[in-house]
């Protein structure tokens, strides 16, 4: 089996669009007003025409890139690209402002490298175990985790629990267009042809994240980018330079890769988490927030530790824990892959070639980061004014080519001027993305399971898995509490 | 417009969908099989969901604005932020053009005008901004129809 994965993995595509999604994602996670999430909802079209593995690593590289991107910007200019890279700001700025801004750009890369690598670690040795222990599941299993998978949303819905509920009402609204999945009635298509099929993933996902956005950029088009700070890479700094901080490097990855392998965390959460716990055990907390190269490092490893973890409940359950998961789900369905415990039991080669790809993936974001660090700054100087049209061009081949239908790129729009009116109005567009993907999910296990129990809902309670998930999901309601706690610590910081 | 107004409208919004779907459901969606959970369950449960929050959200917002005593902070608009706005409706116009155009110009036409459009829109005069936007409409076209095998028309 190693030898299939090896060879699998090892082929001249993958490392072509691997490396193409790797520099995309360090980019656009550079880049102040564009995330990573939104490169990966604009490139998921492209996957269609790649084979499934190939697909999957350009993604991983967007993904990975997109956290790490994220420093560039955070330590030039104080504004961090994506929020997973906030902690990180607040200590390589103040590097930056002591001409220390090559040693902390270099820190964070070495840093991400092995918080991406421990979590990939983690990915190869427990999901496997997981798996096997999910193969046991049946219908009432699946809703239980699909229903667990729901109240994700209440953790993914900011400030507002209510508001991530609505969202989450709306994202089950779009999952029930078409054909029901048990009966095949036809539901809310209203004598529309193309919706009989269902409102497919891919125009709502680059509507909702590339479109808003791209809107959003639009409303800001003049706004300057910051002054840059100037930087010299130091030629004596290795990376191994980063085991000095050896405890912050593994206490850090070990917080991101536990955050990240819980469904609707984040990897924000977890660099701040680690920022405070390496602040607490520091000798010399007083250097926190004046330029301490260790709070570079416990921020920068926890993010990237986020990245393989989040693919354990992805691969084995099915259950996207947050909306770049989400969005993968998009792309393994589109590839007619669907992601759960079978899939370790009949694509066993395919798995694995995903989870030691995102190792090459990591290395590759280093050499990239290492190499070409001054080329990504200058990308952040293109105007937006040019930024805008290519990126509008991009979405609309991107819904086009899905079906080759124009309806799916007017979809796009719609849920593109849905997702800027919601965001005017502060509704987080997670919620409904986890909706679209679980609803269906939900929905079809609901009903098989009523029809094998002869419409007892009892057996939810009778059996012990479902029953688990059950008190999982009641639990994951509180999340909002939780968190509200955990950013009282945060602000105490 | 405040957080009170906007939390009101939106609720407002999702009960009037909420309500609609109540109507909708029994015209649009046929009884299916007898049993308890037939294909009108699920869109009924969201119907239902949506209005309860959405009456929910709205006493919270009430009660949270009546114990501050006081509207929720009004975010005065800055002068240039209609125009922002604006900028953006007249983004998603230039770009339901495009759509609409696409198969009866083709990639290249549609895309040509949209891109163009868009340019005078954010009010670029840089010859080099438009010789940019072209070329990489080009690389685009080559990146999906050559190296990804898209039909584009």
């Amino acid at each position: 089996m190693v030898l299939d994965v090896l060879l699998s993995l090892i082929t001249w595509q993958n490392f072509f669009f691997l490396n193409v999604g790797v520099c995309a994602g360090i980019i656009v996670g550079a880049l102040p007003g564009l995330t990573g999430t939104m490169c990966i909802a604009l490139l998921l079209p492209m996957t269609y025409g790649l084979n499934s593995i190939t697909g999957m690593l350009l993604l991983l590289g967007v993904y990975c890139g997109g956290i790490y991107g994220g420093s560039i910007t955070a330590i030039l200019i104080n504004t961090p690209g994506t929020p997973a890279s906030a902690a990180t700001a607040i200590d390589g700025y103040a590097m930056a402002r002591k001409g220390q801004a090559g040693r902390a750009l270099r820190t964070a890369l070495s840093a991400s490298l092995v918080g991406g690598l421990f979590s990939c670690a983690v990915l190869i040795v427990a999901a496997p175990v997981i798996a096997n222990f999910a193969l046991r599941f049946g219908p009432a299993e699946y809703f239980a985790l699909a229903l667990f998978g729901l109240t994700i949303i209440a953790s993914v819905g900011g400030d507002s629990l209510i508001k991530g509920l609505l969202m989450g009402m709306a994202g089950l609204l779009v999952s029930v267009i078409g054909l029901d999945p048990v009966d095949g009635i036809d539901r809310f298509s209203f004598g529309v042809t193309s919706l009989l099929g269902g409102i497919d993933i891919i125009p709502a996902l680059i509507g909702l994240f590339a479109i808003t956005e791209i809107m959003s950029k639009a409303c800001n088009v003049h706004k300057p980018v910051g002054t840059i700070a100037e930087f010299k890479m130091e030629k004596k700094q290795s990376f191994w330079d980063v085991f000095k901080y050896k405890t912050t490097l593994l206490k850090s990855s070990i917080i991101g890769t536990l955050i990240g392998a819980i469904p609707g965390t984040g990897a924000a959460i977890a660099s701040f988490l680690s920022y405070n716990e390496a602040k607490r055990v520091s000798k010399h907390p007083e250097e926190f927030g004046k330029g301490s190269e260790d709070a570079v490092v416990a921020a920068e490893s926890a993010n990237n530790a986020v990245t393989g973890a989040t693919l354990i409940p992805l691969l084995t359950l099915g259950i996207p824990g947050d909306t770049n998961t989400a969005i993968l789900i998009g792309a393994l369905t589109m590839q007619g892959i669907i992601p759960g415990p079978q899939l370790f039991v009949q694509q066993r080669e395919w798995v694995y070639s995903i989870m030691f790809g995102l190792i090459i993936v990591n290395l590759f974001m280093y050499y990239q980061g290492k190499l070409f660090i001054r080329s990504f700054i200058n990308v952040t100087k293109i105007p937006t004014q040019v930024m805008v049209p290519v990126l509008v061009t991009l979405c609309v081949i991107g819904a086009y080519a899905v079906n080759n239908t124009s309806f799916d790129a007017l979809l796009m729009v719609l849920f593109g001027l849905f997702g800027y009116i919601m965001k005017k109005l502060d509704f987080p567009l997670t919620p409904m993305v986890i909706a679209i993907v679980l609803g269906p999910l939900a929905e079809s296990n609901l009903r098989r399971t009523l029809i094998i129990s002869k419409g007892s809902w009892m057996i939810f309670f009778e059996k012990p898995i479902s029953l688990f998930f059950i008190i999982l999901a009641i639990g994951m309601l509180f999340m909002p509490v939780i968190k509200k706690q955990l950013a009282k610590h945060k602000l105490a910081a | 417009m405040s957080g009170y107004q906007k939390n009101m409208v939106s609720s407002l919004v999702f009960a009037v969908l909420g309500a609609a779907l109540l109507i909708v459901i029994p015209a649009s969606v046929d009884i299916g099989t007898m049993s308890a959970v037939g294909p009108r369950a699920f869109p009924y449960f969201i119907a239902i969901c949506m209005i309860i929050l959405s009456v929910v959200l709205a006493a919270v917002t009430y009660w949270e604005n009546r114990k501050n005593d006081a509207k929720m902070e009004h975010t005065k608009s800055a002068s240039g932020e209609g125009k922002n706005e604006l900028r953006a409706l007249m983004l998603v116009a230039i770009v339901l053009l495009y759509i609409l155009t696409f198969d009866i110009l083709g990639y290249f036409g549609s895309t040509f005008i949209a891109a163009t459009l868009m340019l005078l829109l954010f009010r670029s005069r840089n010859i080099k901004h438009y010789l940019i936007v072209y070329g990489s409409a080009m690389v685009i076209y080559l990146a999906f129809t050559k190296l990804l095998y898209v039909m584009l028309p």
